[in-house]
């Protein structure tokens, strides 16, 4: 076919024009693939440092936060202050409380040495475990498990003298005494759904997750701060209450999670804290990310006082360097990338067009030997096709080096969660609270092939486009014109 | 019975231009040109020669007039049908040689065979022998920045002839070249065609190939004022 070897030779024999048509499309090929690496850079690391907390992004967790019409005040409003409860809950969250307040002669005699672990309920109302079910049935809930979150208070001191005798002490009157009051968190989950817990299999980061069968209802894990704390480690027995549990794991809770300190099975907790078939949260996984809004919106109509945290929502607390250049990439390089498109399309628009009415003579004569004007067109865009596709692959080139320096410059990212602690309790410490601080992360910049492919493709597109023009152009114009054309 | 004529023209004539700014390059111009004739335009710059080739060549209408070839009015072609015409049955050589600077000298002729859809074979067989009956054989491959003006003329011709054109027109082929090259030129081309009893058509300023030219018209202001036969 004489259509190739001309397109070979025009392409091949103009080089300068060539080169730099196609240098315009490749650098801007480059950019649309460099900053499009980085962006999924940026994405995977966002994704990296949020998806220990956020699952796959189709979790969700419910809980019946208590709301105090006199926040500011806290515990001082008391109970009465919670004005959204029916009087049975009022009843039930008093009697949980109830053993916050410790009446001294109940400890022992006088100037006796004693150590006791109390439960309470903070912040987080507790309900029938029942409801756990009905979360289930709801349309676009794939699964849902039931968890029990309280404080733990470990009391320890020598029964007071008289001056005590017949008064009751808590941690308010703790100071000044000789009675310590120790707050750490426990939380009970079920072991049948370990990757939909408050601490899945993937936060253990030193030894094993719990035994599937009846012995891991003896063992507990805890966070690495809490082992740090208490000097435990793996093998260590931790008593709680009237039960002794074997650490068998250290986790790390993730940053913006919510962690307790201790984890053990929810069926032993629930026995131990007198709160049988009773749970203050539960975790819900949905069908599909799309499900997620509609779920929530579900669960908060049907669970009257309930409040479903999202993924959404603790990605929402995340700042930090990460967010900043994620941003950096949404707004600005993005744009840069666009605008550099649309550059490269109008320089190869423009040498292209530049190029065919220098041609404008040749053009004529082809044109004058009876070329039809649908094979002029196909002359001049095929040889901007093959000037877009040496755009394309070079710049897809340059891209793919660019992505692999910033792949290896091992830039570190910060991704910070404040330090709000929004499940604080009226006692005056946390429970279930948000994990605060830093967390590094490398960015990276990978490579997909789709990018490169659409890359090549807009590289191509642009050639086409600009010969088409250019092409059209030149094959409309009457010989006798284009012959006059002094070139 | 008389043969008619390849071209038959009448009152044709060609405006460039509207309103006060118009200009009437060919004005009423009758005219006919039997197949196998070997005719030379001369004339004036601006009198209307080149128009008047334009017109023969198909590659422009007149306003005015009919200008018949082989029995069929080109005048009212479509622009898709004057293509095909000149593909089929037209060979032009220019002043300018308008080679295609990219393509060898076989290239250049293989262009001129594109629109014929020859197989690839037949195609550079075809442009290897023009080449050769021009006396290119040795110069097939190179490119026309690498021949010399008479060199390229000669290459033009035989992008020409290779499609063994009914008409062959020539607008002042030898205009660009000395002239002892410019002689060489026109005797390859008025030999060759009249070797193949090729219609040739050619314009040229040189009354030396005028004298000796068949049939001569000479043009002043768009008309036919002589039209001289040897």
């Amino acid at each position: 076919m004489f259509y190739l070897s001309y397109l070979g030779a025009e392409v091949r024999r103009r080089l300068g024009r060539t080169v730099l048509t196609a240098l315009g499309l490749a650098i801007g090929v480059a950019l649309v693939v460099a900053v499009s690496a980085l962006s999924q850079g940026l994405d995977d690391a966002q994704e990296e440092v949020l998806k220990p907390l956020t699952g796959l992004g189709t979790d969700m967790a419910v809980a019946r936060p208590l709301r105090s019409t006199e926040d500011d005040e806290g515990f001082a409003s008391g109970i009465g202050g919670f004005l959204q409860l029916s009087p049975e809950e009022i009843e039930r969250l008093q009697d949980e409380n109830q053993s916050a307040i410790v009446d001294p002669s109940e400890l022992g005699e006088p100037g006796e040495d004693f150590e006791s672990d109390i439960f309470v309920t903070t912040t987080q109302l507790s309900f029938p475990a029942a409801e756990v079910g009905n979360v289930q049935g709801l349309e676009g809930v794939q699964t849902a498990a039931g968890t029990l979150t309280l404080s733990l208070l470990n009391v320890t001191g020598t029964v007071p003298e008289q001056g005590f005798q017949g008064g009751a002490i808590g941690p308010g009157a703790a100071a000044g005494s000789d009675i310590n009051f120790d707050p750490s968190t426990i939380s009970g989950i079920d072991r049948q759904a370990p990757d939909l817990g408050v601490v899945t299999p993937a936060q253990v980061i030193r030894g094993d997750w719990f035994d599937e069968g009846a012995e891991g209802a003896a063992q507990a894990v805890v966070t690495q701060g809490y082992a740090g704390r208490k000097g435990v480690n793996i093998g260590s027995a931790i008593p709680v209450q009237d039960g002794t549990f074997e650490v068998v794991g250290i986790a790390e809770p993730p940053l913006g999670g919510s962690a307790s300190d201790v984890y053990i099975d929810l069926s032993r907790l629930q026995e131990l804290s007198d709160r049988v078939d009773r749970v203050n949260g539960i975790q819900v996984r949905a069908e599909s990310a799309d499900a997620v809004s509609g779920v929530a919106a579900a669960i908060e109509d049907e669970f009257e006082g309930a409040t479903v945290t999202t993924a959404a929502d603790l990605a929402d607390q995340v700042s930090g360097s990460l967010l900043d250049a994620q941003r950096l990439a949404d707004n600005l390089s993005l744009a840069l990338a666009a605008v550099a498109l649309v550059a490269a399309f109008l320089i190869a628009m423009l040498l292209t067009l530049t190029g065919v009415n220098k041609r404008t003579r040749e053009l004529g004569t082809l044109s004058a030997l009876g070329w039809s004007r649908l094979s002029i067109v196909r002359q001049v865009a095929g040889e901007a096709v093959l000037t877009g596709i040496v755009g394309g692959l070079v710049g897809a080139g340059l891209g793919a080096l660019a992505a692999f320096g910033l792949d290896r410059a091992d830039t570190q990212l910060t991704a910070s969660v404040g330090g709000e602690q929004a499940n604080t309790g009226p006692l005056g410490f946390g429970q279930g609270q948000i994990v605060s601080g830093s967390s590094e992360v490398s960015l990276g910049a990978p490579l997909s092939p789709d990018i490169i492919l659409i890359a090549i493709g807009l590289a191509i597109a642009g050639g086409l486009l600009a010969g088409l023009v250019g092409g059209w152009r030149a094959a409309r114009l009457r010989p006798v014109d284009a012959l006059r054309h002094v070139g | 019975m008389n043969t008619p004529p390849l071209f038959r023209l009448r009152e044709v004539a060609r405006t460039h231009g509207r309103g006060p700014a118009a200009v009437r390059a060919l004005d009423g111009v009758d005219l006919d040109i039997a197949a196998g004739e070997q005719l030379v335009i001369t004339g004036a710059s601006g009198s209307g020669k080149t128009t008047l080739l334009q017109i023969l060549g198909a590659l422009d209408r007149p306003t005015e007039g009919t200008v018949a070839f082989d029995g069929s009015d080109i005048a009212s072609l479509s622009t898709t049908d004057l293509t095909r015409l000149r593909a089929s049955d037209f060979g032009f050589v220019f002043q300018q040689f308008n080679l295609i600077p990219t393509l060898s000298a076989s290239g250049n002729v293989e262009s001129g065979l594109a629109p014929l859809r020859l197989a690839k074979g037949e195609r550079k067989e075809k442009a290897m022998s023009a080449l050769e009956s021009v006396g290119l054989g040795d110069r097939t491959k190179h490119l026309p920045s690498e021949l010399s003006g008479g060199e390229q003329q000669r290459v033009a011709i035989a992008r020409a002839l290779a499609r063994d054109p009914k008409v062959l027109l020539a607008d002042e082929p030898t205009g660009n070249l000395d002239s002892r090259t410019g002689r060489e030129v026109l005797e390859l081309l008025t030999g060759v065609a009249r070797a193949e009893q090729r219609t040739v058509i050619l314009i040229t300023h040189d009354r030396d190939i005028a004298a000796h030219a068949p049939r001569v018209l000479e043009m002043l202001d768009g008309r036919i004022v002589a039209d001289r036969r040897a």
